[in-house]
């Protein structure tokens, strides 16, 4: 979160000197990430007037005659709204000043000169809707801008507070730490009423549980036709919060001020006195109007009847600030975090009070933040304080070892002890000759390495030197990285690498089906793509689509990296390597132009597959539905599925709206990578190259009969090659092979060559 | 017998003008004037019937012929072949004109800057740690110091399985749980990779790659950490940068630190750091007061954007071809 607060309010706790960007530059080297944003600018022309007199206009019956003493002058200025004649102080914009949208001009309204315009709130940015001009109920010196009014800064801090620092979560407690950071001079917690006269009573609440660490409960009659002041109303909308009820308004505002959340209570809807217990059988209506049925681990606060409010995260409906409120219970509490934390990750309902409480609020605001709260509630509420109640769990202050070498060596650092010692005082911990006590509002800090960073903030992390790395000299072995050079052959090929994000949606899943059952996720970025991929042509054809779409006609595009599936409740994650060719192989100058096939696909997969060191693998007919049906192959090798090829179905192809299209893919994890065989030496004999023809019905594959010459041991035979396919009728190819024999040890004799050719013929003609 | 010199020479010249001089040609004519069946070898057959003094005469005047002939058709054959090659230097091409073009492809940016920087680190002596995306609670935060409820779990948008307890990486830190859990330290190792976030705008995706370091060893200190993240993003960008460290808040290291550099003309986040958190080598079996650990993160697409001049995030997983063809 972070938080917004205006420079001059954490000046008036920690007087530091300097520009807004060096406070922010401060900050941010302290461990609080901070930016300058622009707030609202108010024109310092715009001031402060108080309503003299006022008349009617001659001309028009809704207009008024007012004059507006501005302090250096008395103005007459024509206004409209009809609550102007009650009016006593005003802020006025006279001629020449800017308001949000216009510059004042002189006018005349219906013949009478006009030299300003006392404006509404919302005339001068402070909220989005006002009905009529705002009538100032605070004490006020005629002829103050409207800026020094409000301590109105037109550059706000923007202070990013990280989850650890709950303690930082209020002007005051970034006030804190910048005095301790900069060793300033840090002004105490603001007065508060003296509520020791006021304790005695027993009846407004009873503590039953033990994650209860702080509880006061002040009662108090309000005047409840008043408004929060001016400054206090643009504060809140500086940080971002609403402006309600007056009574929330104040608390709200002490939240900000010095972090203590607070809740305010009806009292007359209440049957004292409040029960704070954990868990509850009744459900009840929370301030967003929802209904909540309590956890057994919430903390609630309970009247005699029912929950009056989720302790620490929301209020009761029921008990809530009304207009019609005069008295009132407020509570100011310390819960466990964890436990306050522990409801929220279930109910998830968030508040600026809950933010707090699971960050932690310290033990020892709650009583300075009610007696606060109460001096503002006098003074703007006209409020008067019946009775109150303190609740404090005894607790111990924890205490670390402290040790200077430590923090030293950890840092890498030469800092001195007494300087560490006064860093750590500083931030308000008691220094003791080996260990320190942490200070009740460092939720933070519980173990040495804790005191290490504070020292290390304090000292300043960019007056540590560094400090080159040292280490033994470890040879790394030489492995070959199979895929890296595969990806190379990829790109030699023209295929250009993509990467696409894992999440796909229920037709990619339908169009390319994958074994295994496919993962969906509880909370997808986009709803029509919930799954995470099952194969990487889910993706990598969303890719190709985008391509088209873009009047890229002809393309190649590969991917590599896992796909997901759940088999038999396991969660699977496999690697594969896929690519796609969309339309023409190649075009330009001296090529022919044509649509990529079956057989480019095949030999890119072959290709690719070498690799791994895989030179012959077994092509068997596939039958994935997303594919042709005869012109895709599945891919073995040693009887493992390490791929498939082939070309896109068209109706697959009408789907993704693509052209012709061939794709590949291989499943990585199952290749057995081959090592390197021993080197052989090329034979000092001659080769004899002879052809072997065979004429066989349509339905044989090749792949079929080469396997067999392959295996069937033939002699000398040293290599064998798929010269020609000529299909002789409808139902008879002709299958032409070279076949190179070569031995080794010496020339081959006639004989010998056409015995091994008589071999050849045996095995095809089977 | 000068006029069949001159036939064969004027034959020679025959077929030459008629662009039909070859070897072959050249063969017929050799067997016309030398073989066998030519005048020149009947001529010889008759040397017989002459007497030893004729024979004489005659046998050098034939034989002064044979040598003129075989020395014309020789030169016949040179010719022809002049000519073979002749014809063929006659061939040109349009040198500049494009012809049969190769398409190179490309790799994709990421996977470029994934290299280099894998490269980088292995030169440190680095060994690279792989884990899998779909992790579990205890390996994404538990045992990363996030405790359970903890408000620091919210600093992730995570993205969960349906009907499971399971997740989606959020950073790669769950790699080094692997490794602590499995290997003994002193330690150092990378963990590249894709980690998910539920975030997506201009700045957010909700996949990225994330490269990860740890260290673990007697006596590593902050001050050492401070060079090695500074030392591996110069290395990658390719020059010396004027940087800043600020603290930082990360439920597994403390001290926490951010590394700010001036690129352009503003500070840019580069990347986070810390001692590791003892509770996290605690949770591995480590003993705490021998070894001490540091961590660095830094996003992949983040400083492969920087190198390459890239504003728009979403531009890397658009895989538009245009874009990656320049890499």
């Amino acid at each position: 979160m972070a938080l917004r607060i205006s420079p001059r309010w954490l000046q008036e706790y920690c007087q530091i000197e300097g520009s807004i960007e060096q406070l922010a530059d401060y900050l941010s080297a302290s461990g609080f990430e901070t930016e300058v944003v622009e707030d609202l600018a108010i024109d310092p022309k715009i001031v402060i007037g108080e309503v003299i007199s006022v008349g009617k206009h001659p001309e028009a019956d809704k207009l008024n005659i007012c004059k507006v003493n501005i302090g250096t002058e008395t103005l007459q200025i024509v206004c409209g709204c009809k609550t102007v004649v009650n009016a006593k102080y005003v802020i006025v914009a006279p001629v020449g000043s800017v308001i949000p949208g216009m510059t004042l001009k002189p006018v005349k309204l219906r013949g009478v000169d006009s030299q300003g315009m006392i404006c509404s709130l919302k005339e001068i940015g402070l909220v989005e809707a006002s009905d009529g001009i705002y009538h100032i109920a605070e004490q006020v010196t005629v002829g103050m801008s409207l800026v020094e009014f409000l301590k109105h800064d037109s550059q706000i801090l923007e202070i990013d507070i990280t989850p650890n620092r709950g303690d930082c979560l209020s002007v005051y407690g970034i006030a804190r730490d910048l005095s301790a950071s900069q060793s300033e001079k840090l002004q105490p917690y603001p007065e508060g009423i003296d509520l020791a006269v006021l304790a005695g009573t027993k009846d407004l609440f009873e503590v039953k549980s033990d994650h209860v660490i702080g509880y006061d409960a002040l009662s108090a009659e309000i005047d409840i036709n008043r408004q929060v002041p001016l400054y206090m109303l643009n504060r809140l909308r500086q940080a971002g919060m609403g402006v309600n009820h007056v009574v929330v308004d104040i608390l709200n505002y002490v939240m900000l001020e010095i972090g203590q959340p607070m809740h305010g209570f009806d009292q007359e809807r209440l049957n004292l006195p409040l029960i704070l217990k954990e868990g509850s059988n009744q459900s009840f209506t929370l301030l967003d109007e929802s209904e909540y049925k309590p956890a057994k681990w919430d903390l609630l606060v309970c009247d005699q009847n029912a929950p009056q409010a989720l302790a620490g995260i929301m209020g009761g409906l029921d008990s809530r600030m009304q207009e019609s409120t005069h008295k009132l219970q407020l509570e100011s509490a310390v819960f466990s975090p964890k436990r306050i934390a522990k409801s929220l990750r279930n109910c998830s309902i968030n508040s600026d009070a809950s933010y707090r409480y699971e960050r932690g609020v310290s033990s020892d605001l709650n009583t300075v933040a009610l007696a606060y709260s109460a001096v503002l509630l006098e003074k703007f509420c006209n409020a008067k304080f019946t009775s109150y109640q303190s609740y404090t769990k005894t607790q111990e202050l924890s205490r670390i070892p402290y040790r200077s070498e430590f923090i030293n060596k950890y840092l890498g650092s030469s800092i001195l002890d007494a300087d560490m010692r006064s860093m750590l005082q500083r931030l308000g911990f008691d220094v003791k000759d080996a260990e320190v006590i942490v200070p009740a509002h460092r939720y933070d800090v519980s173990q040495q390495v804790d005191l290490v960073e504070e020292v290390a903030r304090l000292h300043g992390y960019n007056n540590i030197a560094l400090e080159p790395m040292q280490g033994a000299l470890v040879p790394r072995l030489v492995a070959n990285d199979s895929m890296y050079v595969a990806k190379q052959r990829l790109v030699s090929a023209g295929y250009h690498e993509a990467v696409q994000f894992s999440f796909v949606s229920d037709d990619l899943l339908k169009l390319f089906e994958a074994e295994g059952e496919p993962i969906a996720l509880s909370n997808p970025i986009h709803a029509e793509f919930p799954y995470m991929r099952t194969h990487l042509w889910q993706s990598l054809l969303l890719a190709a689509q985008y391509n088209y779409k873009r009047q890229i006609t002809r393309f190649k595009l590969f991917e590599q990296g896992d796909s997901f599936s759940r088999n038999d409740g396991k969660v699977l994650e496999r690697s594969q390597l896929a690519a796609v060719c969309v339309g023409q192989v190649n075009t330009g100058y001296l090529h022919d132009d044509r649509d990529v096939d079956f057989y480019d696909m095949q030999s890119t997969a072959l290709s690719v597959l070498s690799c791994w060191g895989i030179k012959q693998v077994v092509l068997k007919q596939c039958n994935n539905a997303a594919l042709h049906p005869k012109q895709s192959a599945e891919l073995y090798d040693n009887d493992k599925l390490i791929g498939v090829v082939g070309m896109l179905h068209p109706s697959t192809l009408a789907a993704l709206d693509l052209p012709t299209a061939g794709v590949m893919v291989l499943n990585i994890d199952a290749i057995d990578v081959r090592s390197m065989n021993d080197a052989t030496m090329p034979s000092r004999y001659p080769s004899v190259a002879r052809d072997i023809t065979v004429e066989v019905r349509s339905d044989v594959l090749a792949g079929n009969l080469q396997n067999a010459l392959e295996r069937a041991d033939i002699p000398y035979l040293k290599s064998i090659q798929l010269k020609d396919v000529y299909r002789r009728s409808e139902g008879a190819v002709s299958l032409t092979w070279s076949l190179v024999f070569q031995s080794t040890e010496k020339t081959l004799s006639d004989k010998k060559i056409e015995h091994a050719m008589a071999l050849a013929n045996a095995c095809l003609s089977v | 017998m000068d006029a069949s010199l001159k036939a064969c020479q004027l034959a020679i010249e025959d077929l030459e003008s008629q662009g039909k001089l070859n070897r072959h040609e050249v063969d017929q004519i050799k067997s016309f004037y030398l073989g066998k069946k030519s005048d020149l070898m009947q001529a010889y057959q008759t040397l017989g019937k002459l007497s030893p003094e004729e024979k004489k005469v005659k046998g050098a005047s034939l034989n002064q012929l044979r040598q003129s002939l075989n020395a014309l058709i020789q030169a016949g054959y040179e010719r022809a072949d002049l000519l073979v090659v002749e014809e063929q230097l006659a061939k040109g091409e349009d040198i500049s004109a494009i012809g049969r073009q190769q398409s190179i492809g490309s790799l994709h940016p990421l996977t470029v800057a994934y290299n280099e920087m894998v490269s980088i680190l292995q030169g440190m002596g680095f060994e690279i740690a792989k884990g899998p995306h779909i992790e579990d609670d205890y390996h994404n935060f538990t045992a990363l110091n996030f405790p359970e409820d903890h408000p620091a779990r919210t600093m992730h948008d995570t993205f969960y399985l349906k009907d499971s307890d399971l997740l989606l990486r959020t950073h790669t830190s769950t790699v080094q749980v692997h490794v602590l859990n499995s290997q003994k330290p002193p330690l150092r190792i990378a963990t590249p990779g894709r980690v998910y976030r539920c975030d997506h705008d201009p700045t957010h995706s909700p996949m990225f790659n994330q490269l990860e370091c740890l260290v673990v060893e007697p006596g590593c200190n902050f001050a050492q950490l401070k060079w090695l993240l500074l030392k591996f993003c110069e290395a990658y960008l390719g020059k010396p940068l004027d940087f800043r460290f600020r603290p930082s808040f990360f439920p597994f290291t403390e001290p926490s630190a951010e590394l700010d550099i001036v690129w352009g003309d503003r500070w840019l986040e580069l990347g986070g750091c810390g001692m590791v958190h003892p509770n996290v080598l605690k949770m591995a079996s480590i003993d705490t007061e021998e070894f001490q650990g540091f961590a660095f993160g830094v996003g992949i697409d983040r400083l492969a954007m920087m190198k390459y001049g890239i504003n728009d995030l979403r531009v890397l997983y658009e895989n538009h071809v245009e874009f990656l063809e320049q890499f």
